[in-house]
This record gives structure tokens, sequence and C-alpha cells, in this order.
């Protein structure tokens, strides 16, 4: 039979005939195994991914110790930390990573609470369960510039939903985007419309896949439904809520298109601005690249500092 | 009575252990389990439990709440999108004197800056080749992960897994000076080798875990009976990963049809504008033109929407499958 791989394959030659198995060996074996002679089929995508991610992020980070301004070709010689010390020290980068900051705990947090609040609900037992799900998830399907537009509609000053249940509640109409202050909360609240769908699905596996005799086991011993819940089913979805954090925690920075597209412009509402929307706005609105690409690093490491604690700790149980 | 409970009991069936000349389908009285439904209900009682008690309606009223608040936008949208400007300025939800028309989506249409005719056929373009393309290379690049040995198999994993960290600001300036290079700026080609790229992190990830589950014993009886890796790939690999590659192609369509980034950094000619793109142009200088954003902005979201509510199944399935294991 041929072998399936490499280790295999050294192993069959050892074993019988005490061959000692020198490197030539072990190559020739290496460049006959299935893997190497299969390269034509996956080196294109690993060819097209090197080149799309990982020489963009190559880029970045080389341009990013320079001073280039996207005129010309970035000079090499003289490298240095000059940008990232520049954003560190200005201001409006740091309320920007602020800002992102607000907006990933908030946003993460609150959809995962509203998550497993639903999901919780939906799997105690519901008519219309299906629809009700459908409806809960159907946002996740829309572009982020048509959720602007959305939000926009009902946020709006004039005409928009919101400002009749407040006019009606007594108090004054309120510009949502308009003001600073709450400009961010307004963001993050039409995002958890968009995703909070998404912890909910997430849960509502996590729930459906635990044994139902632990429920019943406590309904005998008379715990009542809310307290089963705190007490035993919650705590399972431990897993599950991580894995949904990340993936949330991962939408949240793409925020971007949802930022651009409430403006039209580069410059979102005041009180909203985030590292990508400042990054792009230094690199392609004003030309400074290398001041950007300084922003986007900075912007990976947030981003890795979510993912990576999540991934190593999937890679210790052996889960990837 | 013990006949007409006989389906509902069959679970219970094999238990008895004597041969029954009736094939097991009845049950004789003592072997009748506790959970057997008993006597019909009285008509009083059957309305008693039909009517929700205070609980459960409370669940009840707390899901369609939420679920109505959910749709309110939505509905905001869609009635923006059929009424004149001057009816919903004041409010769309005085619905008394309700004109219905189709003007604002006749104007987004042939709209003089940012036509959604042109932006729609333009982003079908784009999303249809970045959809199949990565489908095919992504079960590609994937079947090595879940079945051959190689050196630093683990290394290249962790990077393609960071693919799915990594924020698509990050990539955009090296993408850009790439394409301006090969002189794909500006182009569809371009676009579409960016998406393909960038979409194929999750979708090797996705893959290899689902191939990972189909039994080796398969492809091994095939290599006995002389198959080629090839051949295995097409006629076994293939075949089987259909789901996986449905819930592959709903998701990176929605995705890819929704993009706005790329498109707004690397599509610079206004005739090549797609969908996403165009919506905000559409807001009109002196007044801002609700009726047609509402109308284009449904345009724009009307087909990942249908495939949503299509293939749903699959797309829950790829979410989340994308954190648990």
């Amino acid at each position: 039979m041929a072998t399936h791989d490499t280790t295999e394959a050294t192993d069959s030659t050892t074993g019988p005939s005490k061959e000692v198995v020198t490197w030539k060996t072990k190559l020739r074996y290496f460049l006959n195994s299935d893997f190497v002679r299969s390269s034509p089929y996956w080196g294109i995508p690993f060819v097209l991914m090197g080149i799309a991610v990982y020489g963009g992020i190559g880029y970045n980070l080389a341009i990013s110790f320079t001073d280039y301004a996207g005129i010309g070709r970035p000079e090499f010689s003289n490298l240095s930390l000059e940008m990232y010390r520049t954003a560190l020290a200005d201001g409006s980068f740091r309320q920007a990573a602020f800002q992102n900051f607000v907006l990933l705990v908030g946003f993460t947090s609150v959809s995962l609470a509203l998550g497993l609040f639903l999901a919780v609900l939906l799997d105690y037992g519901i008519r219309y369960k299906e629809t009700i799900q459908t409806i809960y998830l159907l946002p996740m399907a829309l572009s982020f510039v048509v959720t602007a537009q959305v939000w926009l509609w009902m946020y709006s000053p004039g005409n928009g939903v919101l400002n009749v249940f407040v006019t009606a509640l007594g108090f004054g109409s309120i510009d949502w985007l308009g003001n600073p202050r709450i400009a961010l909360a307004a963001v993050i609240f039409a995002l958890v419309w968009q995703f909070s769908g998404y912890a909910m699905v997430v849960f509502l596996a996590g729930l459906q896949s635990l044994p139902s005799d632990q429920f019943e086991a406590a309904k005998v011993d008379g715990a009542s439904t809310a307290k089963t819940y705190i007490r035993i089913i919650i705590p399972q979805l431990k897993q599950a809520s991580v894995g949904a954090a990340v993936v949330l925690m991962l939408f949240a920075l793409k925020a971007f298109d949802f930022l651009y597209a409430i403006t039209g412009d580069y410059r979102p509402p005041n009180g909203t601005d985030i590292l990508a929307t400042l990054m792009v706005r230094e690199a392609f609105q004003y030309g400074q690249w290398a001041y950007g690409a300084a922003i986007a690093t900075m912007l990976l490491l947030l981003s890795l500092s979510v993912i990576a604690p999540y991934l190593v700790y999937q890679y210790r149980q052996g889960a990837l | 009575m013990v006949e007409d409970n006989a389906p509902d009991s069959r679970t219970d069936r094999d238990a008895g252990t004597e041969a029954k000349s009736d094939g097991g389908r009845y049950l004789s009285v003592e072997e009748i389990p506790e959970t057997a439904p008993t006597a019909d209900l009285t008509w009083q009682e059957r309305i008693a439990n039909v009517v929700p008690s205070k609980r459960r309606g409370l669940k009840y009223v707390v899901a369609i709440t939420i679920a109505l608040l959910w749709i309110v936008p939505f509905i905001g949208l869609f009635m923006a999108s059929i009424r004149p400007l001057s009816e919903i300025i004041g409010g769309w939800w005085h619905i008394e004197g309700m004109t219905i028309t189709f003007e604002n989506y006749y104007q987004a249409w042939n709209h003089s800056t940012a036509p959604m005719s042109v932006a729609l056929r333009n982003t079908f373009i784009v999303t249809i080749p970045a959809v199949l393309v990565v489908m095919l290379l992504g079960v590609m690049a994937a079947y090595p992960f879940a079945r051959f040995e190689f050196p630093l198999k683990t290394t290249l994993f962790f990077l393609i897994l960071l693919i799915m960290a990594a924020p698509p600001e990050l990539v955009a300036m090296g993408n850009y000076n790439a394409l301006q290079r090969f002189g794909l700026f500006d182009t569809y080609m371009g676009l579409i080798l960016i998406h393909i790229g960038w979409g194929l992190g999750w979708v090797v990830l996705f893959l290899r875990n689902y191939l990972l589950g189909i039994p080796k014993e398969l492809e091994e009886a095939a290599r006995i009976d002389g198959a080629s890796r090839y051949q295995i790939f097409r006629t076994i690999i293939l075949p089987l990963s259909t789901p996986a590659l449905v819930s592959v192609a709903v998701i990176q369509f929605t995705w890819v049809w929704n993009a706005f980034f790329f498109p707004l950094v690397f599509m610079r000619s206004p005739e090549l504008y797609l969908a996403p793109q165009a919506l905000p142009l559409m807001r009109g200088r002196v007044q801002v033109e609700w009726g047609i954003i509402a109308a284009g902005s449904i345009m724009t979201m009307a087909v990942p929407v249908i495939l949503f509510l299509l293939l749903e199944r699959y797309y829950k399935r790829g979410m989340v499958a994308a954190v648990a294991d």
C-alpha cells in the first residue's frame, strides 16, 4: 500500500531491513510523499494567501519604521521607531485607542449577555422558535454600510423612531450620533443589533449539546428554573462564550465600514474615532503611509492580544 | 386505548423480550411504560393546557417584544423606501393617507452619481468568482492539513489562524502597492484576488476541521483499489464535503458582497463602484434623500438576505463551527 506520509515511510524502511536511514533517503521519501507531489494543488492557495496577507503585513511592518509619505519609493536606509513614538504622544491617537477599547469591551460584553439571554429564552421551549431565531440572526447578513443607513434613519434627530420614544417620555429630542458623549454608545447599540444573534446561535448550540438529565436532576432536587440555569447550565457554556467573545471582538475590530458609512467620509462622528478610522484617514486621506502603518501595527497588536490567549488555550486543550 | 397509543410507546417496544405474534406492534397492559399517555383529557383540561400560564406568557411576551424591536429598523427602512419623501419626513409610522410608490426604487436604480443598476451588476461580477474560487482553493489547501504530515505543519497552521486576527487595514497599503505594481489596481481582477487571499484563512480552517471528521478508511479502501490521490480527492473528498462547501459559499458570499473597505481602497473609478460603495453616495446634497437611500439599501441587502433565508442552516453551521471545535 502506498504510504500516507513521511513518518510512515521512514518507519517502514527502518523496520525490516535495519538499514540506517540517511538524510538522503529521508529526502527522497519526502520528495516522493503525497504532500510534495500534490504541491501544485495546495501551492496556489498558499502563494495567494502569502502575497495577499503576509506580503501586506510585511510591507506594513516595514514601512512603519520609515518616514514614507506615499510618494516615490520608501527609504529603508534610516529605520526608526519614530512613527510609533509620534503616535503614542499624539492625543488623537490615544483617544482613538481608548474609544477602540471601549467599543471592543462594550460591544462584546453586551452582545454576549444579550445572546445568552436570548439563547436561554429560546432553549426553554418556545413555539415559533425558528422564526424568532431567524429574526435575531437576520441583521448579520447585512453589510455594515446598510446597517449604517438603517441606524442613521433610526437615530435621525428629526424623524427617527428613537426620538419619538424619547419625546413621548417627556425628554427633549436627542441627536444620538451628533453628541460626542453618547455617539459611541449609539454605535455600540447598532452593532449589538447586528451581531448579538451570533452569540445567541453559539450559545444555543452549546445549550443543546448539554445532556438534558442534568436539568431534570436539578428539578428533582427542587431547584427553580432560574437557579438551575445560573448554577448548572451557564457555567458549562464557558467554552462557547470564550469562542463567541473572540469572534465578536474580531467583528468589532472591523467596525471601520460602519463608521465610515455613517458620515460618508473618512472622519466618523465626533467621539467615535477608533484606530482603524484614524489609520485609514492618515494613510489614504493625508498620505501619511508610514504613520498609518504604525497605527495599523498597533491595531494588530490589540487584535492579537484578544485572539492569542484563546488560540494558546485551544492548542493546549488539543482542540486545534 | 392501548392501540391508540402504540406509536408513542414505540421506543419502549424493544424492551420486551418474548417473541410477539403481532411483530411487537402492540403492548400488553402490564408493558405500558409509565410515560405513556393516559386517557384522553377532558375539554376543560385541554383548554387549560393551551392557554399559557402567566410564566409562559411572560416568556412569549419577552421573546416577541425583542423580535419586534429587532425588526423595527427593517420596517422603517421598507416604509421609507415605498413612500414619497414628504410623507416620511414627519415620521414613517404615520400610516393614514399612505401613498405607495416605487419612485424611490426607480430613482435609486437610475441614480445620476451612483446608479444601483450598475453597482449591483459590478458586485455580482466581483462576488461570484471570489466565492467559487475560494471554495475550490480552500478545499485544496485544507486537504494537506487534514491528511498529510509535513514539516512546519503546526507553524503554518498558526500563520493561517492569525489571518483571522489581522484587521483588513493592516494589509491595505501592501496590497495597494502590489496591485499598482502588477497593473491590477482599480480592476476587478485585483479586488477578486485580494478577496480570495483574505477569505482563504477562515475557509481553510473551517474545511480542515470538517475534513478531519471524514473517516480515513474511506480513502484507504479507495487506495487499495488503485485510486490515485487526485481521484480520491475528486470522487470521495469533494462530494463528501459538499455541506461544508455550501456553508463556505454562503458566508463568503455575504462577506464579499458586503465588503466595503477593500473596494473603497482598491476601486477608484466611479463607474466600477460596487453596491456598498455606491450606497453612501446617494445621500443627496441639499436634503437627505431618505427614500432613495432606503431603496438603495434594500437593493443592496436583497441578495445576501435571500441567500441567508434560503440557506440559513448552512450559514449557522458555518458560524458556529468557527468557534466550536
